[in-house]
């Protein structure tokens, strides 16, 4: 009945917001588990993956953004990005973001480590590249590696995928370490697009319908409508980039490890180049 | 019948060891896993007696090593003792230059090391120095033969009269409270570089001086920290720390009020409530970002001496371990008669985890 309903909606809406060449940018956030703590009142959640996807008639641009990035936050010291799910929710860190990066986004989606595995597991699995130099930390994350398929590619179900985008080298530099896992993660997010190109109209609605409960987010379903119809029907180009693209250095906030780029304007500019080109 | 008593004799055996052995495991088992509500992340806090460490998503960020373990060749002594167990200045430093050259087990010689704090730009200058020398300048420099014993510098290469008199004019006397005792206090950060992503750290060695032995160790304190330039902290006892970077905290220690403050004058800018003994309390509010009730103490003229918190959760113990370290830095006196404390010039703090509800104290002396 729900289905039907947003099929409905999808009907009677012939030009969504997505519709006519424009491009709408999107904050994804993966987040560690939601629970309370302490001050009782807070989402214990950190946001481990930040993204910001422009979609497009020409296809999808992901620009991966390094959650240790140093960010003010209000009526508090300095702190890194990635905590800004916790003391502010998905609205702090799209804030920050767009303080940061000088975006305007307005839109959010937040979605849990615990929950992935659902979402990965209704969509019936994702296949990804995964390279021979990974496999070790893939290994340990994931259990084990899948057996490659015909494609060349390695077919995540839900468990799996939730090692596959949490995997981390601990013996290396946390930055390092970080761009390694935004790598994957892109990977990742770049074969769902594929997949939901491969999908009709409507069973792309229908596996949207089934997702939307699991994940947190201010979407409208005009919005949800026209994300699936420019996927769809957009050409399809896939573009990735991670900021910081500039240089930058490491300083301390608080107990933290924060990294700080040195020439702010250069990588806004470097940043709204990667989104407009 | 006879086998029978055996077996329950046995029995009993079993119980009682395995009831001792769990309640030593509950007694040692003080670690707690949270997210630390200022600092937003993961972290593991553990506290036994007289040791404490905290982890940040498993990796251990800050380290009091326990009296049951050597470091750099020295065991040090439970913090609220102090007696023929705390090993001299001399015996401290001299196995810390040894372990340079890797001479102690999981103490590997660092790829760098540098003097800390204000002592830093002399490093090369007084490692340069034969040990008894290095010895002698070294407690110079730190300020522990007073502000005179900065002239002592003058006789050692890399020292000139303008950096003694920086030395002198930066120069306080520290000073700690250990069991209604007070002592003079200083301490020396060294900073150790052994290589790889996370092989930074520095270390912090804190001595009192007692009236029979002279300087003797009370404490060493690990820290995984890129910089501490960029900080600009106060750290009681280190040579430079300038007190006035305590402002805000000693201002939020003591909900916005001063030391001294009329009780009057308390009531009317708290609205709390008149308790027993010259108390004024106020329920619901919030430090360190945990809920807590507050009460306000006053002495016998009527003046502002000690601030109370009291949290609702026993978790509250160990973040609040964490957010005064954040603060204050190390502590003095670590999980005895489960209280662990602080201290300032002026100022010993004081949580008390013995309770569901712990406590932390200001109090003013």
């Amino acid at each position: 009945m729900k289905r039907a309903i947003i099929l409905l909606i999808a009907l009677l809406i012939p030009i969504s917001a997505m519709a006519g060449g424009e491009t709408k940018q999107v904050l994804l956030l993966g987040t560690d588990d939601i629970m309370r703590d302490l001050t009782q009142s807070a989402e214990m959640s950190r946001a481990d993956a930040i993204y910001v996807a422009s979609l497009s008639d020409e296809g999808v641009r992901l620009l991966s953004i390094e959650r240790d990035y140093r960010v003010s936050l209000p009526d508090q010291p300095d702190n890194k990005l990635a905590t800004t799910t916790f003391f502010g929710g998905p609205e702090l860190c799209m804030d920050s973001v767009n303080n940061l990066l000088s975006l305007e986004l307005s839109r959010y989606v937040q979605i849990s480590k615990d929950t992935v595995a659902e979402a990965v597991n209704i969509i019936g699995g994702v296949s990804v590249a995964i390279h021979e130099d990974e496999k070790p930390v893939l290994r340990k994350a994931m259990g084990y590696i899948p057996k490659q398929g015909n494609d060349g590619l390695y077919k995540l179900n839900g468990k799996l995928a939730v090692g596959f985008l949490s995997a981390r080298e601990d013996n290396i530099d946390d930055i390092e370490s970080n761009a390694r896992r935004n790598d994957r993660q892109q990977r990742f997010l770049s074969a769902v697009m594929d997949l939901v190109r491969s999908k009709s109209f409507d069973e792309a609605l229908g596996i949207a319908d089934k997702i939307v409960p699991l994940i947190k987010t201010n979407l409208t379903m005009a919005d949800i409508v026209g994300l699936i119809r420019t996927v769809q029907t957009g050409k399809g180009e896939f573009r990735y980039a991670r900021s910081p693209i500039t240089e930058y250095s490491r300083t301390q906030a608080g107990l933290h490890q924060v990294i700080e780029v040195n020439d702010m304007a250069l990588e806004i500019q470097k940043v709204d180049e990667f989104f407009k080109e | 019948m006879i086998f029978s008593k055996l077996k329950l004799k046995n029995l009993i055996l079993i119980i009682t060891i395995v009831v001792t052995l769990f309640s030593c495991t509950l007694a040692y088992a003080a670690t707690s896993t949270f997210t630390h509500p200022e600092v937003g992340e993961n972290m593991t806090v553990h506290i036994n007696y007289d040791g404490a460490q905290f982890d940040i998503y498993g990796f251990p960020y800050y380290v009091v090593p326990s009296p049951s373990r050597s470091h750099r060749g020295v065991k040090v002594n439970k913090s609220e003792r102090i007696n023929k167990d705390n090993a001299s200045f001399d015996t401290a430093i001299t196995r810390l230059f040894d372990s340079l050259s890797g001479k102690y087990k999981n103490f590997p010689a660092p790829k760098v090391f540098r003097l800390g704090g204000i002592a830093e730009p002399y490093t090369e200058a007084i490692m340069a120095l034969p040990i008894e020398k290095r010895l002698e300048a070294l407690k110079a420099l730190g300020g522990f033969n007073g502000i005179e014993g900065y002239d002592a510098l003058l006789n050692y290469p890399g020292f000139t009269s303008d950096d003694v008199a920086t030395l002198k004019q930066e120069h306080r006397e520290y000073r700690v409270k250990i069991r209604n005792n007070i002592y003079p206090y200083r301490v020396l950060q060294f900073y150790f570089d052994e290589g790889g992503a996370y092989g930074y750290f520095n270390e912090r060695y804190a001595f009192v001086e007692t009236k029979g032995r002279s300087w003797v160790l009370i404490r060493i304190a690990k820290e995984n920290t890129i910089s501490y330039a960029q900080r600009s902290k106060y750290i009681h006892g280190l040579s430079g720390s300038n007190p006035q970077d305590l402002a805000d905290a000693n201002s939020e220690a003591l909900y916005g009020m001063s030391p001294g403050m009329s009780f009057n004058e308390v009531l009317a800018k708290t609205n709390g409530v008149v308790g027993k003994k010259n108390t004024i309390t106020l329920n619901n509010v919030e430090l360190y970002r945990m809920p807590c009730s507050l009460t306000f103490h006053f002495d016998k003229g009527n003046g502002l001496y000690k601030t109370t918190y009291e949290f609702t959760q026993r978790q509250s113990y160990y973040s609040a371990f964490v957010s005064l370290y954040i603060r204050y830095y190390d502590p003095l006196v670590i999980n005895a008669n489960k209280k662990t404390a602080w201290n300032l010039e002026n100022m010993l703090i004081e949580i008390n985890g013995g309770t569901k509800t712990p406590t932390l104290s200001f109090e003013i002396y």
